[in-house]
């Protein structure tokens, strides 16, 4: 499915944002040591503070002069890991490839907006969730 | 099922009007009966009136700092109820949720603005006009106004006066367009809770003649419209007739002009929210493209195409590029101005007269629709369309563009797209209309600026929004003093 409009394209990161939360809530219970359950229940804070952020991106970066059309962005193209994975590797290895398909998502967006204050918020969010990549990738197994 | 009836809001408390004259408020996307609107009574005016009246004694002893305190808060509350609120404005006018949500960004930016008012109403003194005596400007409010918005922002064209005017130390009146008053209803009830004093704010539903009685009233000072313009004529003329303060904005008729060296990839899609945004219902609406020379036939290719593709359907859905347009009337008004269109010999090359959404079958819904090879003399690239119906008017110079642009009787907005400052600098120095754009299709002036218009896109002296609307809501007391 194309996202063409600005609310289309935070409604879908706000989808992407719940279903990363949902994820970590149960990777939080699945995960083994309290180290890395720290980390998830982390993760789990900031999709809820990025969901947070978008309804304030969606209220207050929107412009009725630059509503124009976006293309090339597809939802489809940006789906996540199954809850299920199993085992500490498992768990951090699918928790890596969401916050990739996250970062990666607003980074696409940013480059096709012509509302200038929501691509910076976009931005920032997309350096976020590259951080916390790069956090996991610190985690995961050698 | 059953619907409710509107209310008034009168003395801080909401009031079920006398009448027994009411109106269906529909669902554009479906037809659907959403509210009932009552067409209150001359009495019922007068009691508002009254009311506000009686309320300006003390409300304009209040300090302007704690007047912007109500507007801080009201602020706060808009926040929290955007997103509500830009639902009740797709539902009832039929703009998409991004358009609603504009619409919505800008009224709190009104009350934004209008929460400075200490500032912004501060006068000026001068020592020793002669020796020993001193003289100063004190701005003053005057009274009760009043305010007869349009269809098409249901939300927000009331707040580009009601901020300014309560905090300079007015009271006030709207009047929300019959069509569509749940969006001013539902503001009402998000107001209460900043707890104006009772009397300050009301809103009286109703039709002309609640206008009228507005118009002649003598307690009331002052009118802001925005209106067709034989509306916009007749509230003027009223007005000023009964000795009233009046600024009345009127019809449009817009001109995008693309210049050879414009960027065709940024154009068009400006182009395309210029004319489709709001279903072509917004008074900066782009009416006619203006292809200068060569680009006549890449633009109008790609234009076509980018049009063809907007995805038209019910408002409420995030994907929807175009919703309908107000009424199965405008519907019927606008689909005779296509059919005029082809007897005047205009080439249609995009017809949205059958354009299906499913799921959405008793809409009023029209579709994209371009005509080319338009010519000056043509209704339809001389009147007011207002919905989704657009022409592309080939010309082969600058000059020839601004000609075509001074020749109909509005001056509401113009555009131009170019890469040359010399083009640009050429056409917003010469084209007499109130708003001009420079490489953006709607240029819709932000609220610390007046929204212009000339000719017979208003009709008055200070405009809305800016330091025009604080012009407008006082009065200028010279004092000269000498102890």
């Amino acid at each position: 499915m194309e996202l063409t409009k600005f609310g289309a394209l935070v409604q879908f990161a706000l989808e992407l944002e719940q279903g990363a939360a949902a994820f970590y809530n149960e990777a939080e219970k699945q995960a083994g040591g309290d180290s890395l359950k720290a980390v998830f229940s982390s993760l789990l804070s900031d999709c809820r503070k990025n969901a947070q952020r978008l309804e304030r991106i969606r209220r207050e970066d929107v412009n009725e002069m630059l509503l124009e059309s976006v293309h090339g962005i597809h939802g489809e193209t940006y789906s996540m890991p199954e809850v299920s994975a199993a085992g500490t590797g498992g768990l951090v290895a699918a928790a890596k490839v969401t916050e990739e398909t996250l970062a990666r998502y607003y980074r696409d967006i940013v480059s096709k907006l012509s509302l200038p204050d929501a691509a910076r918020s976009f931005s920032r969010l997309a350096d976020s969730h590259a951080r916390n990549e790069a956090r996991l990738a610190d985690l995961a197994p050698q | 099922m059953s619907v409710g009836t509107v209310k008034n809001y009168v003395g801080g408390e909401w009031r079920e009007s006398k009448t027994r004259e009411v109106m269906e408020v529909h669902n554009p996307a479906t037809d659907e009966v959403i509210a009932m609107v009552p067409l209150s009574t001359r009495e019922e005016v007068d009691e508002a009136v009254g009311v506000a009246h009686g309320a300006f004694a003390d409300w304009r002893r209040t300090p302007p700092s704690a007047r912007a305190q109500y507007l801080f808060r009201l602020k706060g509350l808009m926040e929290e109820h955007f997103e509500d609120l830009a639902r009740t404005v797709t539902r009832e006018e039929g703009k998409t949720l991004d358009e609603a949500r504009g619409e919505m960004r800008r009224t709190i930016e009104n009350i934004d603005v209008a929460a400075g008012i200490p500032s912004l109403m501060m006068g000026y003194n001068l020592e020793d006009i002669a020796t020993g005596i001193d003289e100063e400007l004190v701005r003053q409010p005057l009274g009760v106004f009043a305010m007869i918005p349009p269809f098409n922002f249901p939300a927000m064209v009331p707040w580009w006066f009601i901020p300014t005017a309560i905090a300079t130390g007015n009271t006030y009146i709207v009047k929300p367009s019959e069509r569509v008053p749940c969006s001013q209803n539902r503001i009402f009830e998000v107001l209460e809770d900043i707890e104006l004093p009772p009397g300050v704010l009301n809103l009286v539903n109703g039709s002309k003649a609640v206008v009228d009685r507005l118009l002649e009233h003598p307690d009331v000072v002052g009118v802001s419209s925005v209106t067709s313009t034989p509306v916009a004529k007749h509230i003027y003329r009223k007005a000023t007739e009964h000795g009233k303060r009046a600024q009345c904005q009127a019809g449009a008729f817009n001109f995008l002009v693309v210049m050879p060296d414009a960027d065709l990839d940024r154009t068009i899609p400006a182009l395309i929210t210029s004319c489709f945004g709001c279903a072509g219902e917004r008074c900066l609406s782009g009416s006619v493209v203006v292809p200068v020379g060569d680009t006549y036939e890449p633009l109008k290719q790609r234009f076509v195409e980018a049009a063809a593709r907007l995805k038209v359907g019910d408002p409420s859905d995030e994907g929807v590029q175009m919703g309908p347009v107000i009424s199965q009337h405008a519907k019927e008004r606008i689909l005779a101005y296509i059919e005029r269109g082809l007897q005047e010999g205009a080439e249609l090359i995009l017809d949205g007269r059958e354009v299906k959404v499913h799921g959405s079958d008793k809409g009023y819904f029209v579709g994209p629709t371009l005509f080319d090879r338009v010519r000056p003399e043509m209704s339809i690239a001389r009147e007011e369309i207002f919905g989704p119906v657009r022409c592309i008017m080939r010309v082969d110079s600058l000059d020839q563009a601004i000609n075509i642009i001074h020749d109909i009787p509005y001056g509401n907005a113009a555009s131009i797209f170019t890469a040359s400052g010399r083009a640009a600098r050429e056409f917003k120095y010469r084209v007499m209309c109130g708003n001009i754009g420079i490489n953006i299709g709607v240029p819709a002036p932000v609220a610390h600026f007046p929204f212009g218009g000339r000719k017979e896109s208003f009709f008055g002296d200070l405009h809305g929004q800016g330091l025009d609307g604080v012009d407008f809501f006082t009065e200028k007391k010279v004092v000269i003093s000498r102890w």
